[in-house]
């Protein structure tokens, strides 16, 4: 699509601060700050090092650019537009003018339980299954060779391929050769708007239910075992093992390839370092990170 | 050609001026591969450069050929029938067991695999059960997708080899927060390039890139459970083994290793040549040729000799 400079800044409305060049261009789609493309809009992070010569050397047509980069600059060679998130208006721009959203199909190779409740709208890929015990929310995504067993999925959730969710945990007792898998009663309940991506398991409960909350983001060959509880708008980042009775507060990071000991709690807006090891309750708003890792208060800069 | 016995005599002239001598019966015939420790009449093994058992328990080998370095034919004192020497044993039996004894399987397109009309498949690619290729997706020759196999958005040059269970060109994880904190998705609009030549294990994801593409050049080996995250770039005959988990735009550059369960922050350049140790939390730029380990991972300073 072609999109004109004067409808992407009346989509921006308050939010574009200044224009600075020729407001009359268009753009037909995105590319990376550099190289750039000619009809393409870009964006200069407002946490990337602001170097004013990116804006130089892009060949990009519109640029949305920090505040701290509007003072600095030579006129540019077609747009610029001074946002205070450069990142978020490129997203919700992006999001707006050139993502096209899948129509819901339902793949003739998926295996859907006729005791599933699934609701309208749903995308289910090929050769994905969904089981006996699975309520599903209007307008889910299901990857291919994706597998959901016992959960409830709230709408508008999408779940990656190969991911596996509310199937049976790693639970065995030294000395006994008897199985209790047959003793987990409780299921996977997963909420609203939440993203789980490609090869991810999450674990059903043991009586009580493993939870995701709405907005959640969970990355690729993430494990959540079973009982842990993840509030609302929290990202785990690919490659993170959790075990049982993990809680997660609202809103908090856990970076990649962590690993998480059974029962600990990590508090609202805490934040998790990379290839962290967490054997100790995180406190809220704290850092931590390290094998084994150490919370500190975050420094206010970082707000 | 494949082939499932052979003379040494074969073998010896296969591997050309690479053999620096050879002592015993070169008429033996090898019918097979196994491990010097213990070792099996009528079969070829190796001992490797870095191989730890002791002398007398490498005498013990019942092989009938055994592909050694003369320095450690020296000291050989064990009964097999042909001892060949050669400079990198390990090396040299991976060439003779690729030229040999690697049963090359015909090529076939599972009844079961799911391949949109809009893909292209090349010549002789191998596709396993419940595979499913993507619209627009291209695949060179020669190729083998795995069982279970997800592709989406890729272009793939020849004889690249993705294992079973792998999701390739999925969404990245690539979200900005609102002020109340809900995350909103960074759509990603780019694809994942794949050359020549390389080998992904199973159950690896390799995300699509956010405007421009993921790309792993050619020979790149990726192991199991790896994760590649949008706009990675692995180049040529780089190593990513088993568990890594690379963030967004991290470079690993040509012929690195990456050990298992190693992680590297966003945006981090891995240098050419460069080693990272096990478990290894890479969160500065690697120079070529360093090695680094630990979390965080520092630099390991070269023994002075």
């Amino acid at each position: 699509m072609t999109l004109p400079a004067s409808e992407l800044v009346r989509f921006l409305a308050d939010r574009a601060i200044a224009l600075r060049g020729d407001p009359s261009v268009t753009v037909d789609g995105v590319a990376p700050v550099l190289p750039g493309r000619r009809g393409a809009l870009s964006f200069i992070a407002a946490s990337s090092i602001t170097d004013a010569s990116l804006l130089e050397l892009t060949s990009s047509t519109i640029v949305l650019i920090p505040p701290v980069l509007q003072h600095i600059l030579e006129l540019p060679k077609a747009l610029v537009i001074v946002v205070s998130d450069p990142r978020r208006e490129f997203a919700r721009s992006v999001t707006r003018f050139f993502h096209r959203g899948q129509e819901p199909h339902i793949h003739g190779t998926a295996v859907i339980s006729a005791r599933a409740r699934m609701g309208n709208n749903c995308t289910i890929g090929p050769h994905a299954i969904v089981g006996d015990d699975v309520e599903l929310g209007d307008g889910c995504f299901v990857g291919a060779n994706a597998v959901i067993a016992a959960a409830t999925i709230g709408p508008s959730t999408s779940i990656g391929p190969h991911s596996s969710i509310g199937v049976q945990p790693f639970h065995h007792t030294r000395g006994t050769t008897a199985s209790i898998d047959d003793g987990f009663s409780g299921r996977v309940v997963i909420g609203a708007y939440v993203t789980i991506g490609s090869n991810t398991t999450i674990a059903r409960g043991w009586d009580a239910d493993t939870v995701v909350g709405d907005h959640t983001k969970i990355g690729n060959s993430v494990h959540i075992s079973h009982d842990c509880r993840i509030g609302d708008c929290v990202y785990v980042i690919s490659g993170t093992t959790m075990a049982s009775d993990v809680t997660i507060g609202n809103r908090a990071s856990v970076a990649p390839g962590t690993s998480i000991r059974e029962g600990v709690a990590i508090s609202d807006d805490a934040v998790i370092g990379l290839g962290s090891v967490v054997i100790g309750n995180v406190p809220t708003e704290a850092t931590a990170y390290g094998n084994p890792a150490r919370s500190s208060r975050r420094p206010p800069a970082m707000e | 050609m494949t082939r499932y016995a052979t003379s040494a005599q074969e073998i010896i002239d296969f591997l050309g001026a690479r053999v620096t001598s050879t002592t015993g019966d070169t008429a033996t015939i090898i019918r097979g591969l196994s491990p010097v420790i213990p070792g099996e009449p009528g079969t070829l093994s190796f001992i490797s450069l870095t191989a730890k058992a002791a002398t007398e328990t490498l005498d013990q080998s019942a092989s009938s050929v055994i592909l050694m370095t003369s320095e450690r034919f020296a000291e050989f004192n064990g009964s097999a029938d042909l001892v060949i020497c050669v400079d990198d044993p390990r090396r040299e039996f991976a060439r003779v067991v690729n030229e040999f004894f690697n049963p090359r399987e015909e090529p076939s397109i599972h009844p079961t695999a799911t391949i949109s009309d809009s893909a292209t498949i090349g010549q002789r690619c191998t596709i396993g059960a419940h595979a499913y290729i993507g619209d627009g997706v291209i695949i060179g020759d020669d190729c083998i997708i795995g069982p279970n196999t997800v592709v989406n958005v890729t272009r793939m040059g020849d004889r690249t080899a993705i294992g079973p269970n792998c999701t390739i060109g999925h969404v990245g994880f690539g979200y900005v927060r609102e002020d109340d904190g809900t995350p909103q998705l960074l759509p990603h609009l780019g694809g994942v390039v794949i050359g020549n030549d390389v080998e992904i294990g199973a159950n690896t994801c390799v995300d699509r890139g956010t405007m421009s593409d993921t790309i792993i050049e050619n020979h790149a080996k990726i192991d199991n459970l790896v994760h590649v995250a949008h706009n990675c770039h692995i180049k040529e005959a780089a190593f990513v083994i088993a568990g890594t988990s690379l963030c967004g735009s991290v470079v690993v550059g040509p012929r690195a290793w990456m050990a298992p369960n190693s992680t590297a922050i966003e945006g981090v350049t891995i240098g050419a040549d460069a080693v990272i140790g096990l478990g290894a939390v890479v969160i500065r730029n690697i120079p070529d040729g360093a090695t680094a380990v630990g979390n965080p991972a520092k630099l390991l300073q070269p023994k002075e000799s």
